[in-house]
């Protein structure tokens, strides 16, 4: 007789609404249309179903959090594992996909681009990514990283007016594909040295001197490595982020990153712990990251160009303390994430914010002296480029001071100084925006559009975290964020 | 903390005034809109009024408390902890702070009254009446956080706040470029003595820290001091290599602090310039209570300079000479305001003669006495210069008394306190400042000291009944329709001028007269209440020799005033012979000696060419800007320009082929 498993629905909860959601999206999307209403209205249909829906996943894993972990969906056959850990990776994304969408309302419009396929695809890759930082086994990975990447290649080429977003989507497709093949590949090797796609299976079984099992761990750190754009995997970030609508390449320029970036935790703690060398080779990405990522954005004419190399160099960042491997360092990593997120969300919400009739604000002359005409938008611009650029006072500087400890504990001195330089030499690059929007006279300003109220509340959040993160990241009961990380941190480990 | 008694309502002391600063920069930043006229008078005078209402009965429950032990504290939270060294944000009200929060709350109380009517004006023309009272609000925190400080480095951020106000009111009317230039020059000046407080907070520190404390609280130091009072330190080769007493060392440090902040020589410069802020500032700030606070500094670190005679000379000198040289140049001024800057300056010199003498006890109530009616003079001079349509010049007023009732019998009062008139408020803690230096014969020089101080209080009685009799007597020098239009200010400033005239006239005898003068038996009640705070040198003082010295004081002080009497009002005429008989002389001291002159050309020049040409022409803007950074730009550029294009070719093959060299490296790496 075959016994029936019991099931736990809370543990697929989130990913079950965020599917609900985006046919409910979808759905709306096909009545709204054939009774003509207009799009205003339509819009405000999808944003308010999407954000609903991912507040109350925000929630949940808030919930998740506090309660520490659900049990597994099939625990007989566990794929997914919902510890704090994941309910803190969960809590970001969601957290950042609902200030993407609340953005892309008023940028969609500007751009005659409004469809509510955005915001189911942006639900979807949402829902992908959820499965991929709670996936403890491969299968699970591979689900979770395709899901997510899909719904990305349609939405970078969204404004299928533009051959620049088509050739974007196309780039990343065909890139991401290279890269989804070898990652692939390498779960394949993975299994045929070990015969398991179970993390906890493969750490028990893999043997650090078998060429076939490395070379597979070789390739899935490549497949990895490509999703966060370390170098030499990066090629395609330039381009796509320039090419795709800046509400894309806001969202998934946070959201893919952290999604990757705490799967790859998982896998090097939980299955990959035995594979000393990835530590090496951790380093050296970390290093080609800052050095390239931070020279190639000195001399990048536009703004997102710029932001792309900058997530470029700040996968460099992100690195050292991944391939340090202590629980400090995983800490750290999930730290800086958070800070990423706001901080890099910011920078977009404000060149969104300013898109006007079609035309984006993305060369650096369209910044210059616009600290006369929007102060507000201006300083706040400021704020996100001062905490890129990690000067203290903000979610920065404490970030990378996490990391930079770090590193220092587990003795990766020359890493650390090389973050340390490479981060003065971003200064230059991050201030260029403030100099152009303080110090230069203005220009004949397109940009007249009010402030809608859904960008002010995405613009007002990141500030308010960069700031809440730069200066009190655990001093508030309600909000100790560096407690949090330790705390998840130490959820990764005890499994 | 120490077992000392906790009073948790302290904090609200100074932040009554700080909610009510943030309120109005909430209003003016953020919503853009001023708050009514009333609302903002009933916000910034409500506010300062209850933290007076809070200082008096802050000063009752210390006065519940046996004499030797009156300390009260209340710890808000840790505000640095690194390694040994932590400062709390900490407030501490014994006698000596206690007088100072009356003074800051009560004084700034009637000025924020008297700003009313003074800055009616900008009430009606833009959102500057709120800003004026924002800024007021602020000061009077940061004085009180300044006075209120329980340690070093609080009290070092009260002090950097009120100077900060001080620069923010100085320029209040930015508009006019020179108002701008003085509010500056009154924050760069402080930044040398600050310099020199952080210098001496960080000695003291460093060397208690090898004793075992890292606290840079008062009591603390207080009771850690005598460990090292009697270390010495060899200063480095290019300092003279001599062997100095640390405490000295500190002591000069800390005072180089207190004269920027109390303008003595040879930082007074930005006093007298300071008078382009309203006049109601000039009462405030820099005559009753901010100028203070490098007196106050000297006394609450009373036990450190007990141990520190070479600093403490140093100091009475300075202060001598600061009253002297001050009062002289006071003689030839014709503006109405720069005539009390240089009597504040003199009267500051006074308190630091006294300090230095180690009669701290008489420092203070003399600075108490001072913040009544030099703010009264003030204020005083605020209603004859808003009578004369903002007028300030001597020479265009004369024959006002008709006209400005309560403000002429106010400014008298002042006066005669001012200049020692018997038993009003000045003459008891001046005549206390002369017994206090005659004895003091511990000090080098001191003779000479009481010489100097005695001869100023008559130049002082001089100089304020010719600023008087110039002002309210004599022939009017106005043209008739000036005159016509004359009339005595509104009641909102009067009402403050007649407070504070009975403060001036009464407040000797009510609050600390000597018992030589007064037989009571509470005689002397200011000095017994601050004393046991003050490491102040003691003598035994004969009732007849008190009587002596104060007898020649008056003796003094009245010669001054029958002089100005007789140049001013009976003979009008030889004030102009004897500027003429003078000639050269009479222009160096009416050109201030040219002091401003000569900082200009020797040190302000020099420094803002080397700014200019060498380090922003020469080194910010070719170095740094043109080799160093847009070079390495340019540099990348060129370098990267065949690189840039495989960089970014934007072809598909390339990042592909790319990644597959990436992906086999790694392979290579982790499987071999």
């Amino acid at each position: 007789m075959i016994p029936v498993p019991t099931l736990h629905i809370v543990a697929i909860l989130p990913v079950l609404l965020l599917a609900v959601g985006a046919f409910a999206v979808l759905l709306a999307e096909l009545f709204l249309s054939s009774r003509g209403t207009g799009k205003s209205g339509a819009g405000s249909v999808f944003v308010g179903v999407s954000g609903a829906t991912l507040l109350v996943v925000v929630v949940i894993a808030a919930q998740g959090f506090i309660s520490a972990g659900a049990p597994a969906f099939n625990p007989d056959h566990p794929m997914l594992h919902l510890d704090r850990f994941s309910y803190f990776a969960i809590g970001l994304v969601a957290g950042a996909a609902l200030l993407s969408c609340l953005l892309a309302n008023g940028y969609l419009q500007e751009l005659r681009i409004h469809h509510g396929e955005f915001y189911a695809l942006l639900l979807l890759s949402t829902a992908g990514m959820v499965l991929l930082v709670s996936a403890v086994d491969f299968l699970s990975v591979f689900l979770g990283i395709e899901l997510m990447s899909i719904p990305l290649y349609v939405l970078a080429g969204f404004d299928r007016g533009k051959p620049r977003s088509n050739e974007s989507a196309l780039k990343y497709f065909i890139a991401g594909s290279f890269a989804t093949a070898l990652l692939l590949y390498g779960m394949a090797l993975v299994y045929g040295a070990t015969g398991a796609t179970h993390f906890a299976a493969i750490a028990a079984r893999l043997d650090p001197d078998d060429s076939m099992a490395m070379a597979g761990v070789a390739l899935i750190l490549v497949g990895f490595a490509f999703k966060v754009s370390s170098v030499p995997f990066h090629q395609w970030t330039p381009d796509v982020y320039e090419g795709a609508p800046t509400a894309v390449t806001a969202f998934m320029s946070v959201t893919v990153k952290v999604a990757a970036f705490v799967a790859l935790l998982r896998i090097l703690a939980q299955a990959f712990g035995s594979a000393e060398a990835l530590g090496t080779v951790l380093a050296l990405l970390a290093a080609l990251s800052m050095l390239i990522g931070n020279l190639m954005a000195i001399i990048q004419d536009n703004v997102k160009r710029m932001l792309a190399w900058s997530a470029i160099a700040q996968a460099g960042y992100l690195l050292v303390p991944l391939s340090t491997g202590t629980p400090e360092g995983q800490a750290a990593v999930l730290f800086y994430l958070a800070v990423y997120v706001f901080g890099n969300l910011g920078a977009f919400a404000v060149m969104i914010a300013l898109t006007h009739r079609g035309q984006e604000a993305d060369r650096f002359e369209d910044f210059d002296g616009l600290a006369k005409f929007r102060p507000g938008l201006a300083a706040a611009m400021v704020l996100f480029m001062v905490s890129l650029a990690g000067i203290p006072g903000t979610a920065g500087f404490m970030g990378k001071l996490q990391i930079f400890f770090a590193a220092i504990r587990a003795d990766q001195l020359p890493l650390a100084i090389l973050m340390a330089l490479t981060s003065v030499v971003s200064v230059y690059y991050y201030l260029r925006l403030p100099i152009a929007m303080y110090m230069r006279p203005a220009r004949e300003h397109p940009h007249r559009k009010e402030l809608d109220f859904l960008e002010f509340t995405v613009l007002a959040t990141c500030a308010i975290f960069v700031l809440v993160l730069g200066l009190l990241p655990n001093t508030l009961d309600w909000l100790p964020v560096i407690d949090w990380t330790h705390q998840s941190a130490a959820a990764l480990a005890s499994k | 903390m120490n077992g000392a008694n906790e009073y948790d309502l302290l904090h609200w002391i100074p932040a009554l005034p700080l909610a009510a600063a943030v309120i109005h920069g909430l209003c003016l930043g953020l919503w853009r809109q001023p708050l009514p006229r009333i609302a903002t008078i009933a916000l910034s005078c409500g506010a300062t009024g209850l933290a007076f209402v809070l200082s008096f009965f802050a000063l009752l429950a210390l006065t519940e408390l046996p004499a030797g032990s009156r300390v009260l504290q209340e710890g808000l939270f840790t505000w640095i902890g690194a390694g040994p060294f932590s400062a709390e944000v900490a407030f501490l009200l014994d006698p000596l702070s206690a007088v100072m929060i009356l003074i800051v709350s009560g004084v700034g109380f009637l000025i924020h009254v008297y700003s009313i009517g003074y800055m009616d004006a900008d009430a009606r023309e833009d959102k500057g009446f709120q800003r004026f009272f924002a800024y007021l609000n602020l000061f009077t925190f940061s004085m009180l956080v300044l006075v209120l400080a329980d340690n070093l480095l609080l009290m070092f951020l009260g002090w950097e706040g009120v100077g900060l106000c001080s620069y923010l009111l100085i320029g209040f009317w930015y508009s006019d470029e020179w108002n701008a230039y003085c509010g500056s020059k009154a924050f760069i000046v402080n930044r040398i003595g600050d310099f020199g407080f952080l210098v001496g907070m960080f000695l003291l520190f460093w060397a208690l820290q090898d004793v075992g404390s890292g606290s840079v609280a008062f009591l603390e130091l207080q009771t850690a001091f005598p460990l090292i009072a009697d270390q010495m330190v060899q200063l480095p080769g290019w300092l003279g290599g001599a062997q100095w007493k640390l405490a000295t060392l500190i002591g000069l440090c800390f005072f180089l602090g207190a004269a920027g902040k109390s303008a003595q020589l040879p930082l007074y410069v930005w006093l007298p310039d300071a008078m382009a802020g309203p006049t109601p500032v000039s009462a405030l700030i820099h005559a009753a209570t901010m100028v203070t606070a490098g007196v106050y500094l000297i006394c609450r670190m009373s036990f450190l300079y007990a141990a520190a005679p070479g600093a403490s000379a140093v100091i009475a000198w300075v202060g001598a000479l600061t009253a002297l040289f001050a009062a002289v140049v006071a003689i030839a001024q014709t503006d109405i305001k720069k005539v009390l800057a240089y009597s504040t300056v003199s009267q500051l010199g006074y308190m630091f003669l006294a300090a230095g003498c180690g009669a701290y006890g008489a420092a203070i109530w003399h600075l108490t006495t001072h913040a009544w009616f030099k703010a009264l003079l003030f204020l005083a001079a605020g209603s004859v210069i808003l009578a004369v349509h903002h007028e300030q010049d001597i020479d265009k007023m004369g024959g006002l008394h008709r006209f400005l009732v309560w403000t002429r019998l106010t400014f008298l009062a002042g006066v005669l306190a001012i200049a020692g008139a018997p038993y009003f408020s000045g003459f008891f803690s001046k005549d206390e400042i002369l017994l206090s230096v005659h004895l003091a014969d511990h000090v080098p020089g001191h003779a000479a000291l009481y010489w100097i101080a005695l001869f100023t209080a008559g130049l002082t009685a001089f100089y304020m009944f010719r600023l008087y009799f110039r002002i309210f007597f004599g022939e009017s020098r106005m043209t008739r329709d000036q005159q016509g239009s004359i009339q005595e200010s509104p009641r909102t400033v009067t009402i403050p001028l007649i407070v504070l005239a009975i403060l001036a006239v009464a407040g000797g005898v009510v609050f600390g007269p000597s018992e030589a003068f007064i037989p009571i038996e509470d005689a002397n009640s200011f000095g017994n209440f601050v004393a046991p705070v003050l490491a102040t040198v003691h003598h035994e003082v004969e009732r007849s020799l008190e009587w002596q010295l104060a007898a020649v004081a008056t003796l003094v002080a009245f010669l001054g005033a029958a002089l100005a009497y007789g140049l001013y009002v009976v003979r009008p005429a030889y004030p102009a012979k004897i500027r003429r008989l003078l000639g050269g002389v009479f222009r160096l001291v009416e050109g201030r000696f040219w002091i401003d002159e000569l900082y200009d050309r020797i040190l302000v020049q020099p420094l803002v060419k080397l700014s200019d040409r060498v380090l922003y022409r020469g080194l910010d803007a070719r170095l740094l800007d043109d080799m160093v950074i847009g070079g390495t730009a340019r540099g990348i550029r060129a370098a990267a320009a065949d690189m840039l294009k495989f960089a970014q070719s934007g072809l598909v093959q390339g990042y592909l082929f790319l990644m597959l060299v990436g992906t086999l490296a790694i392979i290579g790496y982790l499987a071999f």
